[in-house]
């Protein structure tokens, strides 16, 4: 069941259709999330927000000094895309210091039944073949799948049109992100 | 040996060099920015903004503050002779981003004055927080403590892909000199804007004195150059300064 207060669902275009939720990931949606959780990132020297999504998920953007990216938790169980996002050799070819788009919106890809197969979150990294003192940036949407007992990395996108592809193709999955 | 190798931290590092502290930053370059987000963005403020600059350091090109980006040339030229297989292998991750440290009001990032730069080895960032580091950056660690800079691995959370400018290294560049920082705004922070403080309570405004360019500071500038006929901008700069007899 999906907790719609707050959200927006798109249309639904027909029955087994996928349909898109978003969830705001701006400044005043996102909260300091319970201590429990909060101290063990301070551990770490990272500070997490904690963003709304629909029920059985929760949404986290870390930030360490100069980046950022989302973890995710279902039923106590904790998945990151730090390695995904900080440590990916084709983020780091792409751009640096990669940040999840703090003015975004987070796209849940939803079934027929409302539930969340699919996550996509837009990353924004500095463009190092530009003029960097103009703030150039690369903007590219990353995309993350869900299964029964696992999220799973379907890639980066360059369009809303090919983060939905990818999230709504399940052999789009080509690694699962560590817990 | 495999330069990428993951080794512990050393023992011993980073002798006679510290990290630089925000409160420094701020106090001789100034806030980069008036305001700021949770992505990176460009420096903004008008006097340290001449001093960025893009240029090849040698394996890589980095934007940054000019003093650092020469310094890091420096360093690089020295790799190249010790130690040219690492040369050939380093690229970089970034060296200016300004933005606050996301959930963060106050903090702002370390790389928000393009004094700071992340590393690569064969284009892999080592991981941050593991206790470990990548062989070829614990080999060159010693020369950029030489150079003035403070490697990240010294961390209470290491980050061995980072190095800056050291706290020493910063002042002694401002030593004897005037302050990059000439203009006062929002987000700065030290005894320059104590001193402002200081000076508009004595004209009769009602400021804490905590050495904070907050909104509350800010409104009582703009207060002031409304009442002095002066551009109303909260920014104070060389003519405000003046009218204050901060000058």
């Amino acid at each position: 069941m999906v907790a719609a207060v707050g959200f927006l669902v798109s249309p639904l275009v027909g029955a087994g259709e996928m349909t898109s939720l978003y969830t705001p990931l701006g400044l005043g949606a996102c909260t300091v999330p319970p201590p429990e959780i909060a101290r063990s990132y301070e551990q770490r020297d990272l500070v997490v927000e904690e963003c709304p999504a629909p029920v059985p998920y929760r949404l986290f953007v870390v930030s360490s000094d100069a980046r950022s990216w989302v973890d995710l938790r279902r039923n106590d169980l904790d998945w990151s895309s730090e390695q995904r996002v900080v440590y990916g050799r084709d983020v780091l070819a792409l751009g640096h210091f990669p940040n999840v788009s703090a003015s975004g919106v987070a796209e849940w890809r939803l079934d027929e039944t409302g539930m969340p197969l699919a996550l996509i979150v837009r990353l924004r990294l500095v463009d190092p073949a530009k003029d960097a003192t103009q703030g150039a940036t690369i903007s590219r949407l990353l995309v993350v799948g869900f299964s029964a007992d696992s999220f799973c990395d379907m890639g980066l996108a360059q369009s809303n049109d090919e983060a939905r592809r990818l999230a709504d193709t399940a052999t789009a999955c080509t690694a699962t992100l560590p817990r | 040996m495999s330069l990428t190798k993951l080794i512990p931290i050393p023992a011993v590092i980073n002798p006679g060099v510290g990290p630089a502290r925000q409160a420094t930053m701020l106090q001789l370059l100034g806030s980069p920015r008036h305001t700021y987000d949770r992505e990176c963005q460009a420096v903004t403020n008008v006097t340290l903004k001449p001093h960025m600059m893009t240029s090849s350091v040698g394996p890589f090109r980095v934007t940054g503050f000019d003093k650092a980006v020469a310094s890091l040339t420096k360093v690089m030229s020295e790799i190249s002779v010790a130690r040219p297989d690492i040369y050939e292998s380093l690229g970089t991750a970034g060296m200016l981003c300004a933005r606050f440290v996301r959930g963060s009001e106050v903090s702002i990032s370390n790389h928000s004055w393009g004094t700071a730069v992340d590393l690569t080895l064969d284009g892999n960032l080592d991981q941050r927080g593991d206790g470990m580091c990548q062989q070829g950056l614990a080999d060159i660690a010693p020369i950029f403590n030489r150079h003035g800079w403070f490697w990240g691995a010294g961390f209470r959370t290491e980050d061995a892909m980072h190095f800056e400018v050291a706290e020493d290294t910063i002042r002694s560049w401002f030593s004897g000199e005037p302050h990059v920082a000439q203009i006062l705004s929002l987000g700065d922070r030290g005894p320059d804007v104590l001193a402002l403080q200081t000076k508009l309570n004595a004209l009769g405004f009602t400021l804490i004195l905590d050495g904070a360019f907050g909104r509350g500071t800010m409104a009582q500038v703009m207060a002031f150059q409304r009442a002095k006929g002066l551009p109303v901008d909260g920014v104070v700069g060389p003519t405000t300064a003046a009218a204050l007899g901060l000058a």
